[in-house]
C-alpha cells in the first residue's frame, strides 16, 4: 500500500473535519471503483478524490485525474446515491491535492466542484 | 403560449422555466421554445432538441458567463429542451435564452414580467453579449407571429430596427438583461429612422467619366442597368472591360426599402454583414474570382448557405474572364438566371434563396485575346479558339441580352480628351427615370424591370411604330436571327425607349437593340 497516499487521505479527512464537513465514508469501495472520501456539508454531498505527490517531476497532482478516473468516480457516486436513497440532495465532486515536500510537510489544495457529469 | 417565462413550481425542488427564442432555417427564422429544468441529481448539464455543435458548446459559455456575472450556476441536473425538437438548430444565438432560462428555473430571476418576448444573443465567457446572425429574419418572424418585444445584442439593434411594429431592446451583457427582466432598470426601445436610412448619398471613388472613349460600351451598360439586362463584354486585354464593370454600381438605380431588406437578410445569415453598417444601403456588386466552386457560386453546404448569386441579389454579379470559370459552375447559373431563385437541396434540409441578379460578364475573344483586333495579330490556332469559346455554352449565352464588343482604344483618344465625358451622376439620373416608368408599368406583377418580362408581357407592352416593324423584319431576315433573339431585341428596345421616355418603340430603338446582339451576328460563335 502506498504510504504517502494513506497519509494524504488522513490529512485530507482532518482538513475537511476542520472545515465543518461531516465525513460519511472513507474509502468507499465497490467492485468497479472507489471514492476516497464522501462528506456532507449544508445538505450537499461531496464526493472527494484525494491526490498526493512528492515531487512535481510528473506534473501536478490534479493533472493526473483523467476523464476515465472521473467517469469511474461518477459511476460509484451514482451507486452510492441509489444505495442510500438520497436522490433529492445536492451533489458535488471535489478534488483535494496534497503536495509533499522533502520533510513530508504537505500543501493542501481543495478544489470544490472540480468536475461534473 | 408566447408568455416569455412561466415558472412552474412542482413538488419538491423541481423548477421549470420556459422562454421564447428563435433559430434560422435558411433565410427564414422560426420560433424556438427554450425549456429549462433544474432537478436534483448528480450535477450535469444537457441540451436536447437537435442542437448543433455550436449549441452544444454553449454549455461551457453559459456556465462561465453565469459564474463570471456573479450568478450561481446550479449544482444540479440541468436539462435544456429546444422545442420543436425535430428541427435542427444551429448557431450560438441560443446562449442568452439558455442562460436566462437557467436563472429563472433556479429562482435567481424573480420579477419577470415581460410578456411576448424573444431573446437572442451569443454569450462570451465574461457575460457580455456578442452579435448573432440573421437578426433581421428573426425580427420579421417575430412581427409575423405577433410578438411585441425582442431582446437583441447591441450590435444587432439597427438591423432589427428596420422592422417596425415591434419593440427592440438592445443589450450588452447578461447582468443588464437580468436587471431589465427583474424591472430593476429600464431599457429604451431602439428606434431607427427608416426614412433616413436609405437617403444617405452614395459616394464612390470611381466614376464613368474616368473611362476614356468606349461610348458604345458605356451606352450598352446604361441600357443594361436601366432594364436589368444581362451583359457580356468581349474584347482584347486592356480595352477597359473590367474598368467599365467596376463603375457599374455608380449608375445603378437607388435601392428601395423592400429590396434592401431582402439583401440584408441574405447578408445577415451568411455572416458577411458589415457590422458598421448592418443594413445594405446600396445594391451589391459581387465579383468572385474565376476559381470559385459551384457551391461557392450557387450556395450550399450541410446547412445550405447563400452563394455569390444570392449575395448579388438585386445587384450585379460580375464574372470577369468568363471562359476561365469551371464549366459546371457556369452551367449551374442557367436556372437561377431564369427563375430569380435558387433551391438548394441537401440531405438535411432544402432551402430557397432569392437570386435575382444582373449578370455582367467579360471575356476575351480568344486565348491570346487579339482575335479580330485591327492592330495586333492573333496567334491562336482555330482549334484553340474553338476550344476557348466552347467553354461558354449556347444556353448560357442565350440568357445574356446584351452582347457587346469592347474594341481596343485608340491611344489618340486616350491622350486627346482629358474630360468632357459624361459622369455617373448624369447617367444615373436617366436610369432612375426609366426605372420609374418600368415600376409603374409592372405594378402589381411580380416583376420589377423589363428584362423579367415574359412572352405575354412583351406582346402587351412592346408596341412598335410602323417604321420600327419594318426595320425589325428587315433585321430578322438579313441577319437570320432566332426567335429567342427576336424577344430579346423587343425587350431591349423597350428599355431603350424607356430611357428616351417614349411610349411607342421607334425605329431608332430597334436599330440600337439589334446591334447589341453581336453574337447573333456570328462574331463569337
Amino acid at each position: 500500500m502506498n504510504n504517502i497516499g494513506k497519509i494524504g487521505e488522513e490529512l485530507a479527512r482532518h482538513y475537511l473535519s476542520k472545515k465543518g464537513y461531516h465525513i460519511l465514508e472513507q474509502n468507499y469501495r465497490v467492485v468497479f471503483g472507489e471514492i476516497d472520501i464522501i462528506a456532507e456539508k449544508n445538505n450537499c454531498i461531496c464526493f472527494i478524490e484525494v491526490k498526493c505527490r512528492k515531487s512535481q517531476k510528473y506534473g501536478l497532482p490534479e493533472e493526473s485525474i483523467t476523464k476515465y478516473k472521473m467517469n469511474k468516480i461518477i459511476k460509484v457516486a451514482q451507486l452510492y446515491i441509489k444505495q442510500k436513497g438520497i436522490e433529492d440532495k445536492l451533489f458535488r465532486f471535489d478534488v483535494i491535492t496534497l503536495q509533499f515536500n522533502h520533510r513530508l510537510l504537505a500543501k493542501i489544495k481543495h478544489i470544490p466542484n472540480a468536475f461534473h457529469c | 403560449m408566447l408568455n416569455t417565462i412561466n415558472i412552474v413550481i412542482g413538488l419538491g425542488a423541481i423548477l421549470i422555466s420556459k422562454l421564447c427564442s428563435a433559430a434560422l432555417l435558411g433565410v427564414e427564422a422560426f420560433l424556438v421554445e427554450v425549456e429549462v429544468d433544474v432537478a436534483s441529481g448528480l450535477p450535469s448539464f444537457n441540451i436536447v432538441g437537435l442542437p448543433d455543435t455550436a449549441i452544444q458548446e454553449s454549455r461551457e459559455r453559459v456556465r462561465s458567463a453565469l459564474t463570471n456575472s456573479e450568478f450561481r450556476f446550479p449544482m444540479q441536473r440541468i436539462t435544456v429542451n429546444l422545442a420543436p425538437a425535430d428541427i435542427k438548430k444551429e448557431g450560438p444565438a441560443l446562449d442568452l435564452p439558455i442562460a436566462v432560462g437557467i436563472l429563472a428555473a433556479n429562482d435567481q430571476l424573480q420579477g419577470f414580467s415581460l410578456k411576448n418576448c424573444i431573446i437572442i444573443g451569443e454569450l462570451s465567457l465574461n457575460g457580455s453579449i456578442r452579435p448573432v446572425n440573421g437578426v433581421l429574419s428573426i425580427a420579421l418572424m417575430a412581427r409575423k407571429n405577433g410578438i411585441d418585444n425582442i431582446i437583441v445584442p447591441m450590435e444587432n439593434a439597427e438591423e432589427a430596427g428596420i422592422v417596425d411594429g415591434i419593440k427592440i431592446y438592445p443589450v450588452s451583457n447578461l447582468r443588464q438583461v437580468v436587471r431589465f427582466l427583474n424591472k430593476q432598470i429600464n431599457i429604451n426601445p431602439f428606434y431607427v429612422n427608416r426614412e433616413k436610412l436609405l437617403s444617405n448619398i452614395d459616394v464612390y471613388s470611381v466614376d464613368f467619366a474616368d473611362v476614356k472613349g468606349q461610348q458604345h460600351a458605356k451606352r450598352a451598360l446604361e441600357v443594361a442597368a436601366a432594364g436589368g439586362h444581362n451583359v457580356i463584354m468581349i474584347g482584347p486585354p486592356g480595352s477597359g472591360k473590367t474598368m467599365l464593370a467596376k463603375r457599374l454600381p455608380t449608375i445603378l438605380p437607388a435601392i428601395s426599402l423592400e429590396e434592401s431588406i431582402e439583401i440584408t437578410r441574405l447578408y445577415s445569415i451568411s455572416n458577411f454583414a458589415n457590422r458598421s453598417s448592418p443594413i445594405m444601403t446600396r445594391r451589391p456588386f459581387r465579383a468572385p474570382h474565376h476559381t470559385i466552386s459551384d457551391i461557392g457560386l450557387i450556395g450550399g453546404g450541410t446547412f445550405p448557405k447563400p452563394g455569390e448569386i444570392s449575395l448579388a441579389h438585386n445587384g450585379v454579379l460580375f464574372l470577369d474572364e468568363l471562359p476561365e470559370f469551371s464549366r459546371s459552375a457556369l452551367e449551374s447559373l442557367r436556372q437561377p438566371i431564369e427563375n430569380g431563385i435558387v433551391t438548394i437541396s441537401r440531405a438535411l434540409r432544402s432551402v430557397t434563396y432569392l437570386s435575382r441578379f444582373m449578370l455582367v460578364a467579360a471575356a476575351n475573344p480568344c486565348p491570346c485575346g487579339f482575335f479580330g483586333d485591327p492592330v495586333k495579330q492573333c496567334t491562336c490556332t482555330s482549334y484553340q479558339i474553338q476550344k476557348y469559346r466552347a467553354k461558354i455554352s449556347g444556353p448560357l449565352l442565350d440568357r445574356i441580352d446584351i452582347q457587346i464588343e469592347v474594341p481596343r482604344l485608340d491611344y489618340k483618344e486616350l491622350v486627346k480628351r482629358k474630360n468632357g465625358y459624361e459622369s455617373s451622376g448624369e447617367i444615373r439620373k436617366r436610369i432612375e427615370k426609366s426605372r420609374k416608368i418600368q415600376l409603374v408599368r409592372f405594378q402589381g406583377k411580380k416583376i420589377y424591370n423589363n428584362s423579367q418580362m415574359n412572352r405575354k408581357d412583351i406582346e402587351k407592352y412592346c408596341s412598335l411604330s410602323e417604321e420600327a416593324w419594318n426595320l425589325l423584319n428587315q433585321a430578322m431576315e438579313k441577319l437570320k436571327l432566332s426567335a429567342r433573339a427576336y424577344d430579346k431585341i423587343l425587350k431591349l428596345s423597350r428599355t431603350i425607349a424607356d430611357i428616351d421616355l417614349v411610349e411607342e418603340i421607334q425605329a431608332v430603338h430597334i436599330a440600337e437593340a439589334v446591334q447589341y446582339r453581336s453574337l447573333d451576328r456570328e462574331y463569337l460563335i
